[in-house]
């Protein structure tokens, strides 16, 4: 399943983000992909539209979401709670 | 003859701060400010610049340019959040600044974002059913006084503004069939509670951007039995560069020159945005036989759109 879900966020990210041509797990959306607040905001907004689930500030604050690893462990969890 | 708009005039304060400065205030990058959020100035109501008096000079440029009907109008209609009183209406206070007769209908409406276009199907039926030849629709707000000088989600993006627009029957842009919605779940997402300043949730106001807006857009289509493809110029409200992108991408229409922006002039005017984005584009160039769709969404949550025929 943490497959599939890279693979989704790296659309996302491409689609986003032309220039990107790969995601890697260690990246910071904000120090290695250089999305701004609005960006980081409409990549949310499309990974919990993908995925079927909301993210609130919280969690990204406390999980450290901003990190791609820790996204996908994130959303596999999410996504084996519903 | 049917009702619609034959003038739009609007007035901007003198005070204004510059992209440099929002950038420098906030720590954002100078290409932040001016391209994602779009905005190279956003004006400022002088400290006792009220939004009486903003509507009052929008319409005195509608009189200016349109002498004759000063004595006709029969009534006015004030679209604002930030009014001089919580009472009396604003309005009121209009129509006696502007030393107009007694005998003439004042109302406010109490609406953001989706004002003008709430407003201009208000005023229209207003005017129908009451058989009138002349009103005036005048969307103003002093944001400025209600937003927190530190508040990097509002402060550089939003600026005070009026729009007066004349609404009579022999109109150079009618509009075809409206709709209308509400969210009210919502209404924390754009909030200014008391005492405090205006809030926004930027996630909250983004998801209502890009799921619903472009819905209603849709439906604004259909019941209007015209294809995306038909529409001549797309103006949304000017909430940002990067909401109105937001919007254009989920339609299919990245890039498409047919999508009006103006908020690098002159920032989120609110409910103002629209009518001032309509003067700057028919400014430059022959209009006939257009159809022009305008999107207003904001604050309620709350939205409207319809499509103007010229």
């Amino acid at each position: 399943m943490s497959d599939e879900i890279y693979q989704k966020l790296e659309q996302i990210i491409k689609e986003m983000k032309p220039s990107v041509k790969i995601l890697k797990k260690e990246f910071n959306l904000r120090n290695d992909l250089n999305l701004d607040s609005l960006d980081t905001i409409s990549f949310f907004f499309e990974v919990e539209s993908a995925f079927g689930i909301k993210i609130s500030e919280k969690d990204i604050m406390e999980n450290s979401l901003l990190n791609i690893e820790r996204l996908i462990e994130f959303i596999n969890k999410k996504i084996n709670s519903v | 003859m049917s009702v619609g708009i034959e003038a739009i005039e609007y007035y901007l304060p003198e005070r204004f701060m510059t992209s440099g400065e929002l950038a420098s205030n906030f720590g954002f990058d100078l290409q932040f400010v001016e391209e994602k959020i779009g905005v190279k100035r956003i004006y400022i109501a002088g400290e006792n610049e009220k939004t009486s008096d903003m509507a009052v000079a929008a319409i005195k440029k509608l009189f200016e340019k349109r002498p004759d009907i000063k004595e006709k109008i029969e009534v006015i209609a004030v679209c604002t959040q930030t009014p001089d009183y919580q009472l009396p209406h604003t309005s009121a206070l209009v129509q006696k600044k502007l030393g107009l007769g007694m005998d003439i209908a004042c109302f406010d409406i109490g609406l953001g974002c989706s004002g003008f276009v709430y407003g201009l199907s208000v005023v229209k039926a207003f005017m129908e059913e009451n058989e009138m030849e002349y009103g005036i629709l005048v969307t103003a707000e002093t944001y400025s006084k209600i937003i927190n000088e530190r508040d990097k989600n509002t402060k550089p993006l939003f600026s005070d503004a009026a729009a007066a627009t004349l609404i009579g029957r022999e109109p150079y842009l009618t509009p075809l069939k409206f709709t209308f919605g509400t969210n009210g779940n919502s209404y924390e997402s754009l909030i200014l509670r008391n005492p405090d300043y205006l809030f926004m949730d930027g996630r909250g106001i983004f998801e209502f951007v890009a799921t619903i807006v472009p819905e209603d857009l849709r439906r604004c289509f259909e019941i209007n039995h015209l294809g995306i493809n038909e529409i001549d110029y797309f103006v949304f409200h000017q909430a940002s560069n990067f909401m109105v992108d937001t919007i254009s991408k989920k339609l299919g229409l990245s890039n498409d020159k047919r999508i009006i922006k103006c908020i690098d002039r002159f920032g989120n005017t609110v409910s103002s945005s629209i009518p001032i984005a309509i003067t700057t584009m028919l400014d430059n160039s022959n209009h006939k036989n257009q159809k022009i769709l305008i999107s207003g969404f904001g604050v309620g949550l709350s939205w409207a759109s319809t499509i103007l025929s010229t």
